[in-house]
């Protein structure tokens, strides 16, 4: 990276199936205050720049971020808003960090997707002129990716459901998860099928909150706190939008964003050098592919890693110690809080969740069809 | 490029539907309730600044102190003087409801009594020669049992003499 | 300390009102490729790629990732983001981010709409609070009535100024092949014009467009490379204010985020006398008021000044101080790209490739604005040179 860029502290609602006592601006108001005193600053005085992230068919609203500046203080104030994933509004921040143009800036992410009908919505993301009137939705897509992942390379709906079995009781340690279970195998591969062989369990449940953290220059950091966590490398990169013009079982643009993300951290040895990984599954069998993605092993030996025990919390290298999105996360604050978890365990925040020792952590957020998109970002413990 | 003069232009109909069950929050959904069961409008303040919001508000935008106690609310209105409005000739697809709405129509921004707060609402009267900044409205309620925790509670703002 | 940024390749579409035969993904790569072809770049030169709109507006959802294949980010880093009317001067100084951060030397950002394809003042009406306002918007014209009346009571303006403006906008328009309204008006054309909301009639509201602007940006290194005629980003500033604008500050002095913008770049790059040191303002002017008026709020005048300014003929293209030679917002607005068509325009002028729309005098320093939101402010200062 060119310069060294702080995450001072990190927020987080306790993720639910639907909050609605609370409005859209409210859920950014609590991450707001809860961030603002974690980092000990003031949020009037000190925070120059408001990025924020939201999606405006998630909300409801055009120009999603119009509440914004009443509850992040930011009349007359920077303030700018990310239309994807929460992993890009922070890679953002850190751009406004490195630019000089700011020294301090609050990244925030809501999302209450209670509030409407995701299968629309997700739909309504796929190209209108051939793909939107079959109804796709994302669950359905997923099921035509895990199925080209089996196809292809021998993975198993047991492999899929060791993920949730991992992550479901991960959860159990992690305060803000939204759903915790200890679960077998055969209660997954039992289990209500949404689209084979995508069951109930295997997709990430609807879920209401927001996230939020404070970005700032080298020096503020060190000022601010003896834990700063810096942000070693970061890369991103779409694939095609149409299913049939890629490779289904294999994922090209993660593959690239990680790449590039490692070669700006100095990362050769991806499963050696990195202690964590909280990554982005939307669905069970993702989170396999995605570490494929990620380099954590070679193409088609996803199912192969999870058998091995590795990423298990008490494993090698933990993937999503916190639970991940199938503990319940909303999209568009899904890849913020990924970070947001990064952090917390590099600054031995992490609780009855903490990797021990971890210094160097991958945070990943993907968003569209079949995941078209991906941020990766490398995550390096910084003080003592 | 154009297509050839017998060549069909295809053109894909669809319609937008997402149903939302938009949450109103602490201040704002406490806005409604009292509107709805007392057929009152309140406005709050912040306590460093003085600044008054309506709907009240969590925080002061300005500087963010707190300020959603409800011992602090003031009740503004019924009456209020018209600051400036529109009136529109032409319909108007509403995206909440689909509907299309009756010409001509009116909306008024008013500075309610009670505190230096505005609200947005129709005006009762249509006829431009007859609105003008400056004069006093009344907002008008529909009977209690046919209110339903929204802003059409409040049907209109009629012109009143003083 | 960031790294210089320059503007070094421009591409646009033609600009409508319909444009039946032609999809979102084809009008975006129209101005693609021309940006690129201006620049003497392909897209293996390009490192991200930055594609913006207001989705609601056509219904579709995650369009950045929808139309990959027509903008080049297929296999390349980008995100979207969008603010409203502001979203094309804030893809503008997205891209600035890119660069300055040195994480990318070159990037391509691309604004776009296609409001033939979809609703525009319901989708627009969405902005506002579903339980309060949202009723009583009838999109974004009912705002902007009440800040045209507010100036009228403030500063003695009158409409004739407003049509006068708006006049001399559609002269500008008539020497710009990409604009969408080319007709020609007088003032009293334009006052005889279809009242919409008083007191803005047909003429004086800018209209639904459709059309994408592109622009490829380039670190200091590379810049020199690929032109000879860079433009530089020299400063921005975006200002958001709180929700329900400030343009009923009840009680309180009043301070727009347009004032703020304004002061804050003039102050930055000690500017005194903005009509000197700049030589031209491509504003983002939705209405024939917001000329005159927003002269003020900017600082290019001071209060009171602006519709004078407007009646001796002073933002005329041979004036003093030309204002929006392309036309501007009111002969041409696809949302997108309204806001990145000011910078595009205003870095045409700098480069003196603006054609017959080219001002008289030469530009050495120019200003674009992007406005929207709850009057919300992007403001821009382009430069030929670096010093």
């Amino acid at each position: 990276m060119p310069d060294r860029v702080g995450i001072v502290a990190a927020a987080m609602t306790k993720f639910e199936a639907a909050k609605p006592w609370q409005h859209l601006a409210e859920l950014v108001l609590e991450v707001t205050d809860k961030v603002v005193e974690a980092a000990g600053i003031s949020l009037q005085n000190d925070v120059e720049s408001v990025v924020s992230c939201s999606q405006d068919h998630w909300d409801g609203r055009t120009i999603s971020s119009m509440p914004i500046p009443d509850v992040t203080c930011a009349h007359l104030k920077d303030e700018s808003k990310v239309a994807g994933d929460g992993a890009y509004a922070v890679l953002y921040g850190a751009m406004h960090v490195l630019s000089g143009d700011h020294k301090l800036v609050l990244v925030v992410s809501h999302c209450a997707e209670s509030h409407t009908d995701g299968t629309i919505i997700e739909n309504w993301s796929i190209d209108h002129v051939f793909n939107r009137m079959l109804g796709l939705d994302y669950t359905m897509s997923a099921a035509m990716q895990a199925r080209r992942y089996m196809d292809k390379y021998g993975v198993t709906p047991e492999q899929f459901a060791k993920v949730v079995v991992k992550n479901k009781g991960n959860a159990k340690k992690n305060p803000y998860a939204q759903e915790s279970a200890a679960l077998s195998v055969n209660d997954v591969l039992k289990s209500k099928m949404l689209a084979d062989p995508i069951t109930v369990m295997d997709k990430k449940p609807v879920s209401d909150g927001a996230c939020a953290m404070i970005l700032a220059t080298e020096e503020i950091a060190k000022k601010l706190t003896d834990k700063p966590v810096w942000i070693k490398g970061a890369g991103n990169c779409y694939n095609p939008h149409f299913l049939g013009d890629r490779e289904l079982a294999d994922c090209d643009a993660l593959e690239s964003a990680s790449k590039k993300a490692y070669k700006i951290a100095g990362i050769k040895n991806p499963v050696k050098e990195i202690d964590l990984v909280e990554l982005s599954e939307y669905y069970s069998y993702q989170e396999l592919l995605w570490t494929e993605g990620l380099g954590l092993c070679k193409r088609g030996e996803g199912g192969k890693l999870i058998d091995s025990g590795k990423t298990q919390l008490k494993g090698e290298i933990p993937i999503n110690p916190s639970g991940g999105l199938l503990s319940g996360i909303p999209v568009t604050v899904a890849g913020m809080s990924r970070v947001a978890e990064a952090v917390w365990q590099l600054q031995g925040r992490a609780g009855e969740r903490q990797v021990p020792g971890a210094k160097l952590a991958v945070a990943h957020g993907c968003g569209g069809i079949c995941g078209q998109m991906h941020c990766v970002l490398v995550l390096e413990k910084g003080g003592k | 490029m154009k297509p050839k003069a017998q060549e069909e232009l295809i053109y894909l109909d669809m319609t937008l539907k997402m149903p939302f069950k938009w949450r109103t929050g602490e201040p704002m959904g406490e806005f409604f309730r009292e509107l709805k069961a007392n057929g009152k409008i309140y406005a709050n303040q912040c306590p460093k600044c003085g600044r008054n919001f309506c709907p009240p508000v969590n925080v002061c935008t300005r500087d963010h102190s707190r300020c959603s106690e409800k011992d602090k609310w003031v009740a503004v209105g019924p009456r209020g003087t018209v600051l400036t409005f529109f009136i529109s000739e032409q319909s108007f697809l509403v995206p909440t409801t689909g509907e299309m709405l009756k010409v001509p129509f009116s909306v008024g921004i008013m500075l309610l009594d009670g505190a230096p707060v505005t609200l947005q609402h129709n005006l009762e009267e249509t006829d431009s020669e007859k609105i003008k900044p400056g004069m006093r409205v009344e907002a008008v309620f529909k009977p209690k049992e046919e209110r339903k925790g929204n802003i059409f509670d409040i049907i209109h703002f009629k012109t009143i003499k003083e | 300390m960031h790294n210089r940024v320059a503007i070094v390749g421009i591409g646009q579409t033609m600009h409508s009102g319909r444009r039946p035969y032609v999809n979102d993904g084809e009008l975006i790569y129209d101005a693609v490729t021309k940006a690129l072809a201006d620049a003497n770049l392909s897209l293996k030169d390009i490192e991200s790629v930055m594609l913006g709109n207001m989705d609601l507006f056509e219904g579709h959802h995650l369009n950045d990732a929808m139309l990959s294949l027509y903008s080049g980010a297929m296999g390349k880093p980008g995100f979207k983001m969008n603010t409203g009317g502001t979203v094309g001067t804030m893809l503008a100084i997205q891209g600035w981010y890119h660069i300055a951060s040195g994480l990318f030397d070159t990037c391509l950002v691309i604004g776009w709409e296609k409001h033939d394809e979809g609703p525009a003042t319901p989708a627009i009406t969405t902005i506002t609070d579903p339980s309060v306002d949202r009723p009583f918007m009838v999109g974004a014209i009912g705002g902007l009535a009440t800040i045209s009346i507010d100036y009228m009571n403030r500063t003695g303006c009158k409409l004739e100024h407003a049509a006068m403006a708006r006049a001399n906008a559609s002269l500008n328009a008539a020497r710009n092949p990409n604009a969408h309204l080319r007709d020609k008006y007088s003032m009293q054309d334009v006052l005889n014009a279809r009242m919409v909301l008083y007191p803005l009639n047909l003429l004086m509201c800018c209209p639904t467009s459709l059309g994408a602007c592109a622009m490829v940006f380039a670190s200091e290194s590379k810049a020199r490379k690929i032109t000879r005629k860079p433009v530089w980003i020299k400063d921005h500033v975006t200002v958001h204010v709180e929700y329900g604008g400030a343009q009923f500050g009840v009680g309180e002095k009043r301070w727009t985020s347009h004032m703020q913008a304004g002061s804050t770049i003039f102050k930055r790059n000690h500017i005194t006398n903005p009509r000197k040191e700049t030589q031209v303002f491509e504003m983002y002017d939705p209405f024939a008021f917001a000329i005159p008026s927003w002269m003020e709020d900017f600082g290019i005048c001071d209060t009171g000044e602006g519709w004078k300014l407007v009646e001796k003929g002073a933002i005329a293209l041979e004036g003093e101080y030309p204002i929006s030679p392309s036309g501007g917002v009111m002969c041409t607005n696809a949302i997108g790209d309204s806001g990145m068509l000011r910078v595009a325009e205003a870095a045409l002028q700098i480069r003196g490739d603006a054609g017959e729309h080219q001002v008289t005098r030469e530009v050495k320093q120019a200003l674009a604005s992007g406005f929207g939101g709850s009057y919300w402010t992007d403001l821009l200062l382009l430069s030929k040179t670096t010093d």
